[in-house]
């Protein structure tokens, strides 16, 4: 069997947010592998991190975030101590990244066949007319119809849908080997979601590029990921393939999540829910983090962290527990 | 009824004094203003002679011990006529921002109220008004009016009521969107009723930020009106007036200029400052216009 | 719409403006105090046959409105009416004056803009530091200084200590250097500070986050992308201070005695020679028009979203 590259490798990653009420410890050594050519999805409720570990893999933290400790190793080299020169080579052409809310990720006074044409101009060194060329392409090719004369027109004239697709024409004419996508149909009708999940599927077969995905929904997991991270405030908590995931979650929380889904599906008359809310990421609780609204919790969790470790074949998880939540199957 | 107490929370009042606090540049404002009011109000105690008490044989004398400020072309203690000039200075402010949002407020109000051809014709009057340069207008006004402080505030306020308007107008359409406004005029409520019991309140904390700092506009208006001679008349110690006078000797006796414009900045100063800081804790979406 | 049908439309609104304006600015005239005879014949002594022929020729004897359109007749011509004091034709007067302000206005605006927009785009890149708190500071009491005050007091240096610049009358274009200075300071700090939030608030926006996210350099990111957006009330409103900086001519043409419109106006309303005033009043008010539509075709130009036709207001 081939042993899949490592594209993108996270040590140990450390980040926080500076506020006025102190630092806000949104990752807490997080450590992850995604391989070449995969979908790996990165699952959370809001505010686990899930967002900042995406946007620090380009560098792309507001300013009030420090990254504190860690290396992001991408093919090899630590984009966390690489030089500014190097950073701004590598993104859009390398590594490429798509936002959550498209409405205003598209500067409102260019063109949009400007706005995409910027990118071959900057990093092939392209002439702007070839550029403005291969942007029309593009545009076509992520689903805009009469790509020619929209390019020529200015983002407010274009829908959610369309903004969008725009991005991703943006991102992907480089054929980057890594694409980031930030939660991108959240922001999107639900027949558009489909849509553009769709196209980055296509996309990322043909262009042969890997696709690091960010969501909530675990809808979206089940349609398009090959492998699945699930985060919990600001830690990693299981990692494993996605039919695993479903079938055979280790950690109470994935449990459940998979367990809101699922009975949802099956029309059960009660929703399963996770009892409390997320812990505050100023003071997170001692131990576990999850363990205040754990069913398995013991005295060891409370005392000691879990960490993140592999007990079957490509299954991470991190819970002292892990045995007692084994997985029953819903693949019915 | 239940909805009577509608109102937008906004900042506890104790919170809004901590922040304040914390905004150095307010707290300095906050001092210099207090030192100006301090003169303005204790000017019978501290002038050591009268503003107008005229001495031939003490002209254009230079800063002393006797005259600390040194004296003007008639032999009048600059000083003496700066600490009851505070007194205009600060009136004349308070009075131009008063008949300003008499006057802005209330068309802001209507505008943002009513809404459609109303709004349109008041939004053309003032954007108009607004867009001619103000001392040509004030001039205009003055000069059919007559000269005199009082035709002066009357002049600048007419000049400068728009931004009220605008702001008024702002805040009055976001709140009209909402849902007790349409529960009140259901339950038949006029429409004055509505626009002072529930619109007027919550359009209380920009108002406060804008006269903070209109006022330094209005007193700098209205000096320079003042130093081209058609505010107060001799023997008023107007600052601008003072300057007007002092021009002349600006070589001979550059103390007669230096200290009126001086004040006039500080002055200005620390309602800027002051205002800055409101602003920032009241409202921090509130932008210059 | 597209911009030629935006730009179109604010020229046409423009021309009834002009003309409303024209007709409040005629009847504040109306409303000043003075005889209009007197002004016809710019102290004459006549019969007061001929005072009656020419209030009639003048139309004096008809209503306000009548008497409007008999001196937008005349206007229109170019005929301003005639000086009291120097006899002169308005017209010519207004026009050995004005080059004079529009160079100093020009200057004053000039040094004013990029002084401000300077400071403010620099104080928004270090926002938060020495620098900023420095900068920001002396532009709030730049613009508690009054103009005035600040000319005076660049008189009292230049006059007295270093003697390098002349502070009264006109000698050559240099002449022009301290007077241009004390317009502009107030004016600068107004800019700076909108200079500076705008930029600060730019900068914040996502779309910048997609420009770095492309891999454009810094350059490219501050001038293509933030700056684009930041500039564009700071541009439109260089348009509308244009006139608004009129008024600050007025008091300091006084002051340096410079022989500018500005001046002329003063001196006119002291004297009562209300056809000057008249003649001046009604160039201001064209000019302020101007450019306020020519700020509103600028805003278009360079904010495509304004093209689309949105409902009226402030």
């Amino acid at each position: 069997m081939r042993v899949p590259e490592v594209l993108l490798n996270v040590r140990d990653l450390r980040i926080c947010y500076e506020t006025s009420r102190g630092c806000v410890k949104a990752v807490e050594g997080v450590s992850l592998e995604v391989y070449a050519g995969e979908t790996f999805c990165l699952v959370g409720e809001t505010g686990c991190g899930k967002s900042t570990l995406a946007l620090a893999i380009p560098r792309l933290l507001p300013p009030n975030a420090r990254i504190l400790s860690g290396s992001i190793l991408f093919k090899g080299v630590d984009l966390l101590r690489v030089s500014d020169r190097k950073l701004q080579e590598l993104r859009g052409k390398e590594i490429a990244m798509i936002f959550q809310n498209p409405m205003t990720s598209l500067n409102p006074v260019h063109r949009v066949g400007f706005q995409v044409a910027e990118v071959p101009v900057t990093h092939f060194k392209m002439s702007w007319r070839e550029a403005l060329a291969t942007a029309v392409r593009q545009l076509g090719r992520v689903g805009i119809a009469d790509p020619d004369l929209r390019s020529r027109d200015y983002p407010h004239t274009f829908s959610g849908g369309m903004k969008q697709r725009s991005m991703i024409a943006m991102m992907t004419t480089c054929k980057p080997s890594l694409l980031i996508a930030d939660e991108p149909t959240t922001a999107l009708d639900v027949t558009i979601q489909a849509q553009i999940l769709k196209l980055l599927h296509e996309l990322k077969n043909e262009y042969g590029l890997t696709l690091l995905l960010i969501t909530h929904n675990f809808g979206i997991v089940a349609e398009v990921c090959d492998r699945v991270g699930v985060m919990y405030a600001g830690k990693i908590v299981e990692v494993a393939d996605v039919t695993e995931v479903f079938e055979a979650p280790l950690h109470p929380y994935t449990k459940g999540l998979i367990d809101c889904v699922v009975a949802r599906r099956k029309s059960k008359s009660r929703l399963n829910q996770i009892p409390g809310t997320p812990p505050s990421l100023l003071n997170p609780p001692t131990g576990c983090r999850f363990h205040p609204r754990c069913a398995y919790v013991t005295y060891e969790c409370v005392r000691e962290e879990p960490r993140l470790i592999e007990v079957r074949k490509n299954h991470l998880v991190a819970c002292h527990n892990y045995e007692k939540v084994g997985g029953v199957s819903w693949s019915s | 009824m239940w909805f009577n107490k509608e109102r937008i929370r906004s900042l506890e009042s104790n919170e809004v004094l901590r922040l304040f606090l914390k905004h150095k540049r307010g707290v300095a404002g906050l001092i210099l203003l207090s030192f100006m009011l301090f003169i303005a109000l204790t000017a019978d105690f501290i002038a050591p002679k009268r503003f107008d008490e005229v001495d031939p044989s003490s002209r254009l004398l230079p800063p002393s011990t006797e005259h600390i400020f040194g004296t003007d072309q008639l032999g009048r203690d600059i000083f003496s006529r700066i600490v009851y000039g505070a007194r205009i200075a600060l009136w004349v402010g308070l009075l131009v921002v008063v008949v300003e949002a008499g006057i802005g407020v209330p068309l802001g109000l209507i505008a943002g109220y009513y809404g459609g051809s109303v709004d349109k014709l008041i939004s053309a009057i003032t954007d108009m008004l607004w867009a001619f340069p103000p001392i040509i207008l004030a001039l205009a006004i003055v000069t059919i009016l007559g000269p005199g402080l009082t035709n002066v505030v009357i002049a600048v306020s007419i000049v400068s009521w728009a931004p009220y308007t605008r702001v008024v107008r702002a805040k009055t359409l976001s709140i009209m969107g909402r849902e007790f406004i349409t529960a009140a005029r259901a339950v038949g409520e006029s429409s004055l009723s509505i626009m002072f019991r529930y619109v007027l309140p919550n359009t209380l904390a920009p108002i406060i930020v804008l006269a903070t700092l209109t006022i330094p506009s209005a007193i700098l208006y209205t000096t320079a009106l003042s130093f081209l001679g058609f505010g107060a008349q001799p023997p008023t110690p107007d600052w601008g007036a003072m300057l007007n006078e002092g021009k002349d000797y600006i070589f001979k006796a550059p103390w007669c200029s230096i200290f009126p414009g001086l004040f006039i900045t500080l002055t200005a100063l620390s309602f800027n400052l002051l205002g800055d800081a409101l602003r920032d804790v009241l409202d921090p979406k509130l932008r210059l216009g | 719409m597209g911009l030629l049908t935006y730009v179109v439309k604010k020229l046409l609104i423009g021309i009834p403006v002009i003309f409303g304006v024209t007709i409040i600015l005629f009847y504040i005239m109306y409303m000043l105090p003075g005889d209009p005879i007197k002004l016809l014949l710019a102290g004459e002594r006549v019969t007061p046959a001929k005072i009656e022929e020419l209030r009639r020729a003048w139309g004096l004897d008809q209503p306000v409105y009548i008497q409007y359109f008999y001196w937008l007749s005349h206007v229109v011509r170019g005929d301003l009416g005639v000086s009291i004091v120097t006899k002169e034709p308005v017209t010519l007067l207004i026009s050995q004056r004005l080059p004079y302000t529009l160079a100093l206005m020009l200057i004053s605006t000039l040094l004013s803009y990029a002084i401000g927009v300077f400071s403010g785009v620099l104080t928004a890149l270090r926002r938060g530091t020495l620098v900023d708190s420095v900068v920001s500071i002396t532009g709030i009491v730049g613009y508690s200084i009054p103009g005035f005050w600040f000319g005076l007091m660049l008189m009292l240096a230049f006059g007295r200590y270093l003697q390098i610049l002349p502070i009264s009358g006109y000698e050559g274009p240099h002449s022009l250097i301290l007077p241009a200075l004390s317009l502009a300071l107030p004016s600068s700090a107004y800019v700076m500070r909108l200079t500076r939030a705008e930029m600060i608030e730019v900068l914040n926006e996502d779309y910048i986050r997609t420009a770095w996210a492309k891999g454009l350099n810094e350059r490219r990111v501050l001038l293509v992308h933030a700056l684009r957006n930041a500039m564009i009330p700071v541009v439109v409103m260089f348009f509308l201070d244009i006139p608004w900086l009129i008024g600050g001519a007025v008091v300091i043409e006084t002051l340096f005695a410079l022989p500018g419109m500005g001046r002329l106006l003063y001196v006119s309303i002291i004297r009562q020679d209300y056809a000057v005033v008249q003649g001046i009043v009604l160039i201001i008010t064209v000019l302020t028009v101007v450019f306020n539509t020519l700020g509103d075709i600028v805003v278009a130009v360079l904010d495509p979203r304004v093209r689309v036709e949105r409902g009226g207001g402030v």
